[in-house]
């Protein structure tokens, strides 16, 4: 009796919280989110299970030291490995094309910036956050996973589930946050406006981009090198052709493997304690606000541009300038397609994405050389 | 909220205030970083651009 009394007592069913149950049901609803309706399923599931194993009473998975996971988030996220890995594989994905040949649309990527950093300001002003959390809750508008949580793990760790979460959940829903501001924002002509036709590349651009790159952005913002020298060095994979097989390893394996990783570290980092809390509704408020505020200073910044170009641009791409790549390109054509059919706007979008890449790590750059 | 889950009292009321300095510095300097940034690169794409026009201009005409 005394043998199945202590068996009782070790096992996890008697240290089962209301708490953890609400983890629970948190981390099924991502896996339903998911599976069935197919949000960012490859961050989304893991970082449900993850969420759920880290809840399991007595399991010791995210213990100091000791647990599984917490290895993982440890040497993969605190050492500041998988974030830039990530970036390995994006920049073997990424064409810079369609951004060498309308290069005036790099602005753009600039412009949905600013919904980054009038949230950080208004999280710090109004709800009184510091300023690092309100600095890792103003990078949610940039709609970049990878630099979230690079930015939290090392400006508030404790904010790292639910923003990552917030943001991954905010770049599913692309095609549903974008369209009204896009359409608030601008008249039905500037929605129809064609663009016109792209510079065509002679050949070298594309190899010797990433490498200008990288020299301008890390000698104006250092603490942007982990991020950007990975992005730009998966880049000169792609374009250099010389390197097929680290290619295809950064954008396939490499990137799969990490990203296993990366999903359980963050989900696990999400413990009743840390995240049932009032701040993490603000959290998710204000990740919103900074996405529909980057999406509009986007578009603002694109209709500045057109007082003084000659071609006009069609400022719905200012809304691709957040960088949910390729998603946020995809909406802007649609939106732009919806008014004229023959309005092809998805390869002019691409660019302004890209720079919203770029421009999202230079914004976490500057949130760690002020705020670390 | 501060990191151990409280509010600030009216106490901290000066360290806030150096703060929002602190805050405007880093909301200034993140957007102006930003766009310096952005032009920089544009202008290397530019060169890069020209670069490679006169390039191959020139090994077609040898």
């Amino acid at each position: 009796m005394d043998s199945i009394l202590s068996l009782a007592e070790t096992s996890g069913f008697l240290h089962i919280t209301p708490g953890l149950v609400c983890m629970w049901c948190i981390g099924l609803i991502l896996i339903f989110l998911a599976i069935k309706k197919g949000y960012e399923p490859l961050l989304l599931l893991p970082i449900g299970f993850g969420i759920i194993v880290a809840n399991l009473p007595l399991a010791g998975l995210m213990t100091p030291e000791e647990g599984l996971i917490w290895r993982f988030y440890h040497y993969g996220i605190q050492w500041e490995i998988i974030p830039p890995l990530i970036f390995l594989g994006l920049g073997a994905l990424t064409d810079f094309g369609p951004l060498l040949s309308y290069p005036s649309l790099i602005f753009l990527g600039a412009g949905a910036q600013v919904g980054v950093y009038i949230t950080f300001f208004t999280a710090f002003w109004l709800l009184g956050f510091d300023l690092q959390e309100a600095a890792t809750i103003g990078i949610i508008g940039g709609a970049d996973g990878p630099t979230t949580i690079f930015l939290a793990s090392k400006l508030s760790p404790h904010l790292l589930g639910s923003c990552a979460v917030a943001a991954y959940s905010y770049m599913a829903l692309v095609p549903i946050i974008q369209p009204p501001v896009m359409k608030l924002m601008t008249s039905k002509n500037e929605r129809m406006i064609r663009m016109k036709k792209k510079k065509k590349l002679v050949g070298s651009e594309k190899l010797l981009f990433p490498i200008a790159a990288l020299f301008l952005i890390i000698l104006l913002i250092p603490a942007s090198a982990p991020l950007i020298s990975m992005f730009m060095l998966g880049n000169l994979f792609r374009e250099s052709k010389v390197v097929e097989r680290l290619t295809k390893a950064s954008k396939n394996e490499l990137m799969n493997i990490i990203t296993i990783f990366l999903g359980l570290s963050v989900g696990a980092t999400m413990n009743a304690d840390n995240f049932l809390k009032k701040e993490v509704i603000f959290i998710f408020a204000f990740g919103l606000l900074a996405f529909m505020i980057s999406t509009a200073s986007g578009i603002l910044l694109a209709k500045l541009m057109n007082i003084f170009l000659k071609n006009k641009i069609n400022p719905l791409l200012g809304a691709a300038g957040v960088s949910a790549v390729p998603m946020a390109a995809r909406v802007v054509h649609k939106v732009a397609s919806d008014e004229d059919k023959k309005n092809y706007l998805l390869m002019y979008a691409m660019g302004p994405n890209v720079a919203g890449v770029i421009g999202t790590v230079i914004a976490a750059g500057v949130f760690l050389t002020f705020l670390k | 909220m501060n990191k151990s889950g409280h509010y600030p009292n009216i106490l901290s009321f000066k360290h806030r205030e150096l703060q929002m300095e602190e805050a405007l510095k880093v909301f200034f300097a993140g957007i102006g970083g930003v766009f310096v940034g952005m032009t920089l690169l544009y202008i290397a794409i530019l060169l890069i651009i020209k670069g490679s026009a006169w390039s191959k201009s020139r090994k077609e005409s040898q």
